[in-house]
């Protein structure tokens, strides 16, 4: 499956700002696959904890600030998707080394396994982050273009470099593993769990 | 109506009744609905009409024309004068089909065209101005009159949802997860502008969670009022949270979900929730 990280067949250009020599952009769309495998570990983490498995990485300055993997069943908040959880990191991390984290954001690089929901996706554009890169698109509450699109979020979006496609078949193995509940991953516990209630429901 | 919960009080202080807090309810108080909007202008179709038959045969003539398409089922054949509805113009060669009824019917039989309304009356409003143009059908539906006249909920509930409004205050925004089953606030919260994402609406989100009520998924069946209209944010938050109606009064023209991009009306494969507006 890293071979699919690592393969730019389905890679898509969704949006490009216009900026000669880009040097942020090329450092950043030369580093994904280092980061995607990193957001790809912490889908998987997900799964493992019988969470929707998505999982990101926030990268500023090479350096990854923040890192979130789905955390929505065991805290009971609906909105405690990857990319919600690490904010969090990232402002702690802010704190601690005493930076303004509405500047950072606006230098940072978001790599996450699935397309944002539209949740995330407004969150995204409202701390202006200027670069997405992610996996497969989300038909269901895709918010970057599959149901809602980012553009119309606010009046004037700042624009935005985002990549689509990378890690596609995996990002989409991962979510069918968790709906099938044939997650191997699992305590055995929770995995007994989930049988039985499957087979009561029958 | 109860209203000793609508007062969110600490639990050492009695239970205040919320109306001796704040001022009487405005004259001009009311809902509106956003989740659909209604065309009240009727649009208009030029068609050929049919006049100067016996009467002995309308129904004749009617079976000789082709039906009307789908689109037009809502126009009515005949009108008054009995004259009769043939189809849009520029549909048939008219000169071919005024030769034709002319020898079948008499020299009495005229073709003439008539503008008449082009789509289906959705409100008692529209069909009353499209009748003036040429007969239509119509039925009229009691859910759609009370979207568009702002009827979308109850007396009782008027005042009810007024209150709540009213006691999120008007320094910050707010929002109030509300269940009406129960009449209980769950959880009141605000937005903090000193932290970045940190809107009412996530706040009321984490504090839900923490209630750890394990019989309620997340906030189902519940209504959120809040003092603002939500960022696209803030509206998929609620969504995932399975709010029931959401209301709010100040929009945003910038940031808003609702009134700037009818965020609402995209959700056909998720969960969806009605969304109101408190006007005053």
């Amino acid at each position: 499956m890293l071979d699919d990280i690592f393969s730019d067949e389905k890679i898509t250009e969704i949006s490009r700002r216009e900026i000669e020599d880009d040097k942020d952009f090329t450092e950043a769309f030369d580093s994904r696959h280092k980061f995607m495998k990193l957001a790809f570990e912490k889908a998987e983490e997900a799964l493992t904890n019988l969470e929707v498995p998505v999982g990101c990485v926030f990268v500023y300055k090479n350096e990854i600030i923040g890192s979130g993997r789905n955390d929505v069943n065991v805290s009971r908040n609906p909105t405690r998707h990857a990319e919600m959880v690490a904010f969090e990191q990232i402002l702690d991390y802010c704190k601690e080394h005493s930076l303004d984290s509405l500047e950072v954001f606006k230098e940072t690089t978001l790599y996450v396994t699935l397309e944002p929901c539209m949740m995330c996706a407004s969150a995204l554009q409202q701390l202006q982050i200027p670069r997405i890169f992610f996996g497969a698109s989300n038909e269901r509450f895709g918010g970057i273009i599959s149901v809602g699109n980012i553009k119309t979020y606010q009046e004037n979006p700042p624009s935005m470099d985002i990549i689509a496609g990378i890690g596609t078949t995996f990002a989409v193995k991962l979510l069918k593993d968790f709906y099938k509940n044939t997650n191997m991953r699992a305590p055995i516990e929770k995995r007994i769990d989930k049988t039985v209630k499957n087979e009561n429901n029958l | 109506m109860s209203v000793h919960s609508l007062a969110l009080d600490a639990e050492d202080s009695p239970p205040r009744k919320i109306q001796k807090l704040i001022a009487e309810i405005p004259s001009t108080l009311k809902y509106v609905s956003l989740d659909r909007e209604f065309l009240t202008d009727v649009s208009t179709a030029n068609f050929a009409v049919l006049k100067g038959l016996d009467k002995k045969d309308i129904f004749k003539a009617l079976k000789d024309l082709p039906e009307l398409s789908q689109k037009y089922r809502h126009l009515k054949r005949v009108n008054d004068e009995k004259h009769l509805l043939i189809a849009p113009n520029g549909l048939f060669d008219i000169e071919e089909l005024q030769s034709k009824l002319t020898q079948r019917y008499g020299s009495n039989v005229e073709i003439y065209y008539k503008e008449v309304s082009e789509i289906p009356s959705e409100l008692r409003l529209h069909f009353e101005k499209a009748n003036t143009f040429w007969p239509v059908k119509f039925v009229e539906n009691a859910e759609n009159e009370k979207l568009y006249w702002n009827r979308c909920i109850s007396d009782s509930d008027v005042e009810k949802y007024y209150y709540l409004l009213k006691s999120i205050g008007e320094e910050k925004n707010g929002c109030i997860i509300y269940d009406s089953k129960l009449d209980k606030i769950l959880v009141k919260t605000f937005d903090n502008s000193n932290i970045p994402l940190s809107h009412a609406v996530m706040n009321a989100a984490k504090e839900m969670a923490a209630l750890n009520e394990a019989e309620r998924y997340h906030a189902s069946e519940c209504d959120i009022i809040l003092s603002h209209e939500p960022c696209v944010m803030c509206a998929m938050a609620l969504n995932h949270m399975r709010a029931n109606r959401v209301f709010f009064h100040q929009s945003d023209s910038q940031n808003g979900a609702f009134t700037r991009i009818k965020l609402h009306r995209v959700w056909t494969s998720c969960h969806r929730y009605n969304v109101l507006k408190i006007d005053f």
